[in-house]
Order: structure tokens, then sequence, then C-alpha cells
């Protein structure tokens, strides 16, 4: 996985944003929840032995005869989690193309989030977790373990998963909250997806969910004829009409399975975005990072 | 080989025809593995399974227009690599009579050779019934159609009968080397009086020799007749079968109208086998304008053909005089010592006095356009002849003669390896013309008949006339003239053999004698049953008479060892060019390619298809 200057030159204009404040590993550009010395006062409180007595604020002391501290609001890092879904919708040989858009985004968001001092874990689910990644000079090691991974998950042979089950057991692995990215293509049932989504959730991460989808999903092909397709992940063939009415329904359902996610997500208060694959991934990528709303 | 439609098939390599059985159930497989329609690989049957299903072919196995044109490409493939032959089953015969004059010849029971002939080739014919087709043919010196092509057995029988015997000499090499080139027959069925060379191949020929009684062959025959236009009558004669016998030889001559005239004319003489002899009959009687010669063994033996017993001949005209066309005086061509014609010297052809119906001899100077009489070319320019073919330039090495033709009337006396050439021009002789001498170059002489004349080109320098002083070139210029001059309107001689071409522009041509003979309307320029024929030439009221005669020496000498030769590399050619069953490979492996490319463009626009979406 190689990326051209001008790729990159686009990257290093975003920034990751996060709605809300977390713990911090280290020091960072974002605020946490952590209180200590930054520069932005956050409060006061009363002197307890042990402070510190350069914290104490003499100048109230003085006006109200107390012993008040000050805080500050410190500037922590935030952990990047990358969920990719490993399941073979999304690995199988003739979906390559999914598989090849989500780890663009995967690759770019990570590129962004070091940028910035902040570690980013990736964890396919059903495949390889990646170690913590920390700075900019990371960014070449995790390209490189998402081309080693996508050596060793896509393959018509991979196994099939539970989804719910892997984003649970991806989301015990979890030690200090963050933001989430889960890229999957969702085309599963919403229930399933809800479950996928909550695991980390529950984790008190702010979940932001990237839905991939290839040419093929989005519509079937314009053909008088019958033709037969094979679920990738269960291997059940189905004889499917191709007439115009049966194209419609098909984008009709699909829309409708989108709109159901997103809804869920809304209510969740989790993120949601789309993309589908189209040409080169590079383009798509850096649009769904655009709209995704967590780096600008 | 099978039949099928009235056609053999056949394959030249039947081990590719499993090719068809294999391919099928390949692709059989092939389909009902992938599913006739294009299977694909989706994400999830999530939203698919919402949409009413539709059964595919792969369940029901409904093979869709791309695995048939697949299947004819296979199936057009294995065909071709079979190497398919397509041929009419029945097979194609061509039976060939010899209806020369040797058939004519009578056997101990009583009948003739081409009677024996007939018989066993209509038997033959018969005998392939619903096997064969057959053409007819009847041989003597050219190869006439008889019945067919495609002739059933019983009509090919019934036609055989219908053949009757000529007084021809036979050219049966000849005659099958065409029909075995000709391509159309499978095999050729001969019927003649003598047997195939042993050198000659056999494959495709079937030759039944009719038995002949060597030991009782005894045969009189006329070689030649002359009737001078002074009357002189004379005959020259050859004997076979005894040691030497008494020939007697009678002629009955006839007015131009055919009323008798005078009595009959008798002559005999001592014949010794094997040795022609002339015998002078003595002078016909005043008014004789033809007669008919016969010549008997007054002994009472049997005579096996007495076709040749019998011979025509009519009174020659006064020849006009010669014209010479040469650059050289007349002294200088020597033609003052032959006194046996009269010459008159023209400076070119284009002189007013040069008539083109009157003998013309041209030395050394352009040829005439056209000619109604005969014409001796002498070192002609060079250039094409009038006749077609050309003549080249001077030759110094071709004056060497290597070939001629022996029994050609010019050749008589002629010893061709006492000429010696200083030069020649080669000659590339006309269509129909022989090539009576020749060098290793190519010819030298060249004899030949167009219009109804004769003409003679050499290629090489017969003049001066010395006489005796070079006896060689001296008879063969004199054997020239005489049969230029025997062979047109103005006859000088009378004993023309063979079949007689009329000249173009003759009118009311028909038989004087014998009775019942009348000229072909299928060839109304041509005679060929010996007698006497009459006919007028436009602006001349006085009927020209020409004698018509089958003698061949060829022929009458019964004794003769005659053999029907095909070379066999010649045969073995004539064979691989024969009726070959047509091979369909190349059409298939055509038909195939086109399926192929069908095919793929069947493939391209499905994958257009997919891109797009």
């Amino acid at each position: 996985m190689r990326f051209t200057p001008e790729t990159l030159k686009l990257l290093n204009a975003f920034a990751m944003r996060t709605r809300r404040s977390f713990y911090g590993i280290r020091q960072g550009a974002h605020r946490s929840q952590r209180r200590g010395h930054g520069i932005e006062f956050a409060e006061f409180r009363n002197y307890e032995a042990g402070d510190n007595p350069r914290y104490i604020d003499w100048n109230l002391f003085a006006r109200s005869d107390k012993l008040l501290v000050k805080r500050y609001l410190e500037e922590e890092n935030v952990a990047l989690y990358i969920v990719i879904d490993g399941s073979r919708s999304l690995t199988h040989p003739s979906l390559r193309e999914k598989w090849d858009l989500a780890c663009h985004i995967a690759a770019f968001a990570s590129y962004i989030a070091l940028a910035s001092q902040d570690p980013v874990t990736i964890s396919i689910l059903g495949g390889p977790s990646s170690p913590r990644f920390w700075s900019g000079k990371a960014f070449a090691p995790l390209t490189s373990f998402l081309t080693q991974a996508t050596e060793a998950v896509v393959s018509p042979d991979a196994r099939q998963l539970s989804l719910a089950e892997e984003a649970r057991r991806a989301a015990t692995r979890v030690s200090f909250p963050g933001i989430c990215m889960v890229i999957s293509d969702f085309l599963c049932p919403v229930e399933e997806v809800a479950a996928m989504l909550g695991s980390f959730r529950s984790r008190n991460m702010e979940v932001h969910a990237v839905q991939v989808l290839g040419s093929g999903d989005r519509s079937l092909p314009d053909s008088s004829d019958a033709f037969t397709v094979s679920d990738a992940e269960t291997g059940e063939v189905r004889g499917v009409p191709l007439d115009g009415s049966s194209r419609a329904r098909y984008e009709e359902l699909l829309s409708a399975h989108i709109g159901r996610i997103r809804e869920h997500c809304l209510e969740s208060r989790m993120q949601f975005t789309t993309a589908t694959a189209a040409g080169s991934p590079v383009g798509v990528a850096i649009d769904a990072i655009r709209r995704m709303g967590l780096f600008v | 080989m099978s039949s099928l439609f009235g056609f053999s098939l056949g394959a030249l390599s039947p081990w590719f025809l499993l090719g068809i059985p294999l391919g099928a159930a390949l692709l059989v497989y092939r389909y009902r593995a992938r599913g006739a329609a294009p299977e694909r690989v989706i994400s999830s049957l999530l939203i698919v399974r919402q949409l009413p299903e539709r059964l595919t072919a792969r369940r029901r196995f409904v093979p869709p227009l791309q695995f048939w044109i697949e299947l004819a490409a296979i199936s057009l493939l294995s065909l071709a690599a079979a190497g398919i032959t397509v041929a009419s089953a029945a097979r194609s015969i061509a039976i060939v009579v010899d209806s020369s004059l040797s058939m004519q010849a009578r056997l101990s029971s009583g009948a003739r050779r081409i009677d024996d002939a007939k018989r066993l080739a209509g038997a033959d014919a018969v005998s392939m019934l619903g096997r064969a087709t057959f053409s007819v043919f009847s041989a003597a010196s050219a190869l006439s159609r008889v019945a067919g092509p495609a002739a059933s057995p019983a009509s090919a029988a019934a036609a055989v009968q219908d053949i009757a015997a000529t007084h021809e000499a036979d050219a049966l090499s000849e005659a099958i080397r065409s029909l075995l080139a000709d391509g159309s027959f499978d095999e050729v069925w001969v019927y003649s009086d003598k047997p195939l060379a042993p050198s000659s191949d056999v494959s495709r020929v079937r030759l039944t020799a009719i038995p002949v009684e060597a030991a009782s062959q005894q045969n009189a025959w006329i070689r030649s007749l002359s009737l001078a236009a002074t009357g002189a009558l004379s005959a020259e004669v050859a004997l076979i079968g005894k040691d030497s016998a008494a020939l007697a030889v009678s002629a009955q001559c006839h007015a131009a109208d055919g009323s008798p005239a005078g009595g009959v004319v008798r002559g005999s003489a001592a014949v010794a086998r094997g040795t022609p002899h002339r015998i002078e009959l003595g002078r016909a009687p005043a008014g004789a304008a033809w007669c008919r010669v016969t010549a008997d063994i007054p002994s009472g033996s049997l005579d096996l053909l007495p076709a040749d017993n019998e011979g025509w001949v009519v009174r020659a005209y006064d020849a006009p005089p010669i014209q010479v066309i040469s650059p050289l005086s007349e002294r200088d061509l020597g033609l003052q010592r032959i006194s046996a014609f009269s010459f008159v010297q023209l400076p070119s052809v284009s002189s007013p006095a040069f008539r083109p119906d009157r003998p013309a001899i041209v030395h050394r100077a352009p040829l005439p356009a056209a000619m109604q009489a005969p014409l001796f070319a002498v070192y002609p320019p060079e250039g094409s002849l009038p006749w077609g073919g050309s003549s080249t330039a001077s030759e110094p090495k071709a004056g060497v003669v290597t070939r001629w033709e022996h029994s050609h009337p010019l050749m008589r006396y002629v010893n061709p390896t006492l000429i010696s050439l200083p030069a020649a021009r080669v000659l590339s002789c006309p269509a129909g013309s022989q090539q009576v001498l020749s060098s290793s170059l190519g010819g030298l002489a060249c004899a030949g008949e167009s219009g109804g004349n004769r003409y003679l080109v050499t290629g090489f320098e017969i003049f001066p006339f010395e006489g005796a002083a070079s006896p060689t070139i001296s008879i063969f210029t004199l054997n020239a003239i005489s049969w230029l001059v025997s062979g047109g309107p103005t006859g000088a001689a009378s004993s023309a053999q063979g079949p007689l071409s009329l000249p173009a522009q003759a009118k009311e041509a028909h038989y004087l004698a014998p009775q019942g003979a009348s000229i072909s309307p299928s060839a109304p320029g041509s005679a060929a049953q010996p007698g006497v024929v009459s006919y007028q030439l436009p602006g001349d009221p006085q009927a020209r008479l020409s004698a018509v005669n089958g003698f061949s020496d060829e022929e009458s000498d019964l004794s003769r060892p005659h053999v029907v030769s095909l070379p066999a590399s010649e045969a073995s050619k004539a064979g691989s060019r024969g009726r070959q069953p047509w091979n369909a490979s190349s059409w298939l492996a055509a038909l195939a390619v086109l399926a192929l490319l069908a095919d793929l463009l069947l493939r391209a626009r499905r994958r257009l298809v997919w891109g797009a979406q």
C-alpha cells in the first residue's frame, strides 16, 4: 500500500476532532477529562494537604481567606481504534474493491491521527490486531501491517464470522476509550449491526460507523436474463431476476436497510457514513474521511 | 466410408470424431457446474432474499445460445480434424471400347473383335447394377462419348452395342490418359485387342484384352493408292501371315457422276511377308474420276481383316503451279530440278499476283495472314506463325535432329540421322499440329492442317534443291511438296488417308461412294468413313472429289505387338488428380472459426454489460 505525496499532502490538511473529551495517555492536542496543569483554567478546589503550594491562588486567599488551588484542563491525545470487518463479504477476492476501500479509509484516518500524536490501533475482526502505533513515524509500519493483513485475510476460504461476537471480543481489548471507527458493509441484519456497534459504544467510545459498499452491492446488473448469485458469507446460491422492477425493488430495499442502520446510529449518537467503491479507492476514501465529521 | 443420401462420407483420421461426444460432455459438465446463467458472488443475500426467486438454468439446465455455439465449434473442429470427405456413393466408371480398324478383325468364331469387346463391356456394366454409373466412350483416333455421364448400367450396356468400328488408327493410350486426368472417374474399363504394357500402372485402369489368335493371323492390306492425272493407277500393298503370297488387286473406276468408266483394271504380284510392294495397275480408263480398289489373296486363305482390303482413289487434278516467294531466284532455289511440279515465283505475299487459294512455298519471307490452300513455310522469320506457335531466332546448336515422326508421310524414305543442319530456327509448333522433326531445343518441322488446308513449317533450310547431291533433304523436300498439294482442294495426288477435313468454304459435300455413306451432321466439315467425297467450292463450277481411306499399318499389321502403354509415373500422377472425394476439412475449419468468433463476441458483449454495471 503506497501513497503519493499529493495524497499525503491532502491528508495533512485534516485534523481529528472529537465530540467529547477522553482520558488520554500522553500529552496531546485534545482536551482531556483530566484536570491538571494545562493552560486553560478549569476550576478551583480546596487546598488539601500535599498539594503544591505554588498552585494556591493567593489573591483569592487575600480576598476570601480561603486556601483554594487552581486546576487547569489537561490536553492529551486520544486513542483511535479502527475496526475493520474481516468477514468474507469484504475479504472475498471477488469483492476485493470493498476491502481495498476499507484499508484506504483506515490508512488515511490513521495518518491523520498519527500526525497529531494520537495513538492508533487497527483491529481486523476475525483477523490480526495491530500494536498501538504512536507517532507519525509509525505510518509506514501501519501500512505494512495493513498489507500483511490483506494477504492474510483476503481469501475465498476465509471462515465465516459472527460479527457481533468478534466485535465484542475486540471491544474487550480496548484499554483506553477513544474514537472507534468501525468499517464494514453492514449487510447483515440491523440487530447484528446494532450489537456490533454497541460493543464499542458500551466501552464509552465515540463510535463512527463507515459503511463500505461495492459497485455490485448498489444495484443489480442491467440484463434481461436471470443470473445466479452466491452469498460470500454462506455460499448460498440463489437465482435473481434482473428485470427492471426487480432492480428497482433491490435498490429500494437496500436504501431502506441503510436507512435503518443510519437511524439506529443517530439514536445511539454514533456517526454513520457510507462510501461506495467506484474507480480509484484513494478519492473515495478521502471523500469518506471528509464526510465522516471526525476529521476537519 | 458410409453412405448417406447417395454420398459417401469418410474420415481421414476418424479417431478425432471422438472429440464431438467428449467435447459435448465437457461442455455440459461445465455449464452444469457453473449454471447456464453467470454466477456472481455478492456480499450478502440479505437484500436479494427479499426478491422473488427465479430458477436459473443451473437447476434445470436449459442450455443457452452460447452452449450451442461452443458445441458447434467443437463439433466442427473435430470434424475438420477428422478430415471428413464427401464423395458420391456410386463409383463412376468410364467404359472405353476400342473401335479402331484392328477391332474389325475376325476371330475364329466368325465374330469380330469389336463384337466380343461390346459383349464383354455390356456384361460387365450390367454386373455393376446399382453400384456404379457409367460413361461410355468409343476410342479410335479420337475419344468420342457414346453415353453418359452417369448413365445407368442398363443404358450403358445398351449404348455399348451402338459403338461401330471405324477405319481409324487408335490412340488408346492418349485416350486413357485423358480420362484419368479428367478426374471424373474412379475407374477406366478398357476393351481392346491390345494388352497393357507390363510397366503400366493399373491402379485405376482395368483393360480387358480381347483374345487374338496369333497363330492364324493373316492379313493383306492396301497401304496407299495413287491415280495420277495421267491415269497411271498403282497400289502399294502389304501382307502378314504367310511368307509370301500372290496378291490380286483390282480397280473399278467411275466417272465423276458415279457411272462406271470402263472395265475392271487388274494387277497382281507376289508379295513377301512384311515387305510393302507397289503394284502398277496400268492406266485407268479415260473419263475415270475415281476408283475403288480392292486387294485379295486369291489362294482362298482367310483374310482376318477385310476392311483394309478396300481403298478409294481420286484422279489428280491438273495442278496449278506452286507459288514460290523467296528472296532467291528460281535458279538459286534449284526448283528447275523438280520436274514433277511447276512453280511460279512471286516477289512477296502482298503481290497482286499472289493467290491465297493456291499452294505456296514461302521461303525466308513473311507469311500470308490467311490461306485457302496448302502453304509450305521454309525458315520463317522470327516471331509468331499464322496458325499459332512461333519461331525463334536462328539457333546454331539446334541443327541436330534428335526425334522424328517416323510414320508421317513426310518422312517416307528419309533417314533423319543423315540430316545435317548448320543452323535452324526452333519452332513452337501450333496447337494441333504434329512435330515431325525436332531437336533437343524444340521443333524443327511442324505439319498440320488449318481450315482444311495442310501446312508445313520447317525451321531449317531446304534450298537450294540439289537432287542427288543431297538426297536426304531432297527427298524430304519432295515429300513435303507432295504431301502439301495432295491435301488441298487442288489435290494433285489422291491417296488421302484418315479423316478428311473439307475446306471451310466447301458446300454440298456428300459421298459418291460407297452406298449409304454420309457425312455426319455432327461434324459437317470432316468425312471419316472411307469412300469418295464430292463437294463444291465457291466460284468453281466443277465438283471436287476427295478420297477418304483408313490405311494404317499400325492397325492392319496384326502381327505387330501392340500394347497400351501407361507409364507408371504418369498414371500415378493422373491418379492423384483423379476423382478425389471432396475434403470438407477446410470448410469445416472455417465454420468452426466463425463459431468461435461468435462465441468471443458473445463473451465480450457480456463482459461489457457486466463492466458497465
